[in-house]
């Protein structure tokens, strides 16, 4: 068991409504993670947190 | 979802890879919201000259703001709302390097998902070296 790297992305809709995406990697997350991860979002969307967490 | 690293590509291959990317994502999304409307072809960042267009002030930022690459691992991420400045720090030796990503838009971040895509993508995509 090692360390696990958590990207996570939360967004607010045109609607109103929370949506979010998470990327997870045993494996150190890079700028390239950041961006594909990005990409999911509609650019209506406002982007309410971005986070990066470790868990061990 | 798992995180995968991409086969290193030219400059070319990556641009377009992006742009098919881009559009199938949009794609997926309308068809989650059939109400959607945007002719998302049209809005594909991932084209130069659509990115040009929409985003001048950004192609400016990215010749002076950006000092990694695309396999540069993310240290930390600090966003916070106001002052609505997110900060990537990424390391790189021998010392880590901040990135604030400022833009022209800075009364909003809201567009944010597509503009800091953008902004990111087309670093990449300047900052992938061409194949040997």
């Amino acid at each position: 068991m090692g360390k696990k790297t958590t990207l996570r992305i939360i967004v607010t809709d045109q609607t109103g409504a929370e949506a979010s995406a998470a990327l997870e990697n045993t494996a150190a997350l890079t700028v390239k993670d950041l961006a594909l991860t990005m990409r999911l979002f509609n650019d209506s969307d406002a982007i309410n947190a971005i986070s990066l967490t470790e868990d061990v | 979802m798992n995180a995968t690293r991409a086969k290193r590509m030219s400059k070319k291959g990556l641009r377009e890879a992006m742009a098919k990317a881009w559009q199938e994502g949009w794609e997926a999304r309308r068809r989650q919201s059939p109400g959607t409307s945007i002719d998302y072809a049209n809005h594909n960042p991932y084209t130069e000259k659509s990115f040009s267009e929409r985003y001048p002030r950004e192609i400016a930022d990215l010749e002076s703001d950006y000092r990694c690459n695309e396999d540069t691992i993310l240290q930390k991420i600090q966003f916070s709302r106001p002052p609505l400045i997110p900060t990537f720090v990424v390391s790189k030796q021998p010392e880590d390097i901040e990135l604030k990503l400022t833009t022209g838009f800075a009364s909003t971040w809201t567009f944010l998902p597509d503009r800091l895509a953008c902004r990111l993508g087309l670093w990449l995509i300047n900052h992938t070296e061409e194949e040997s």
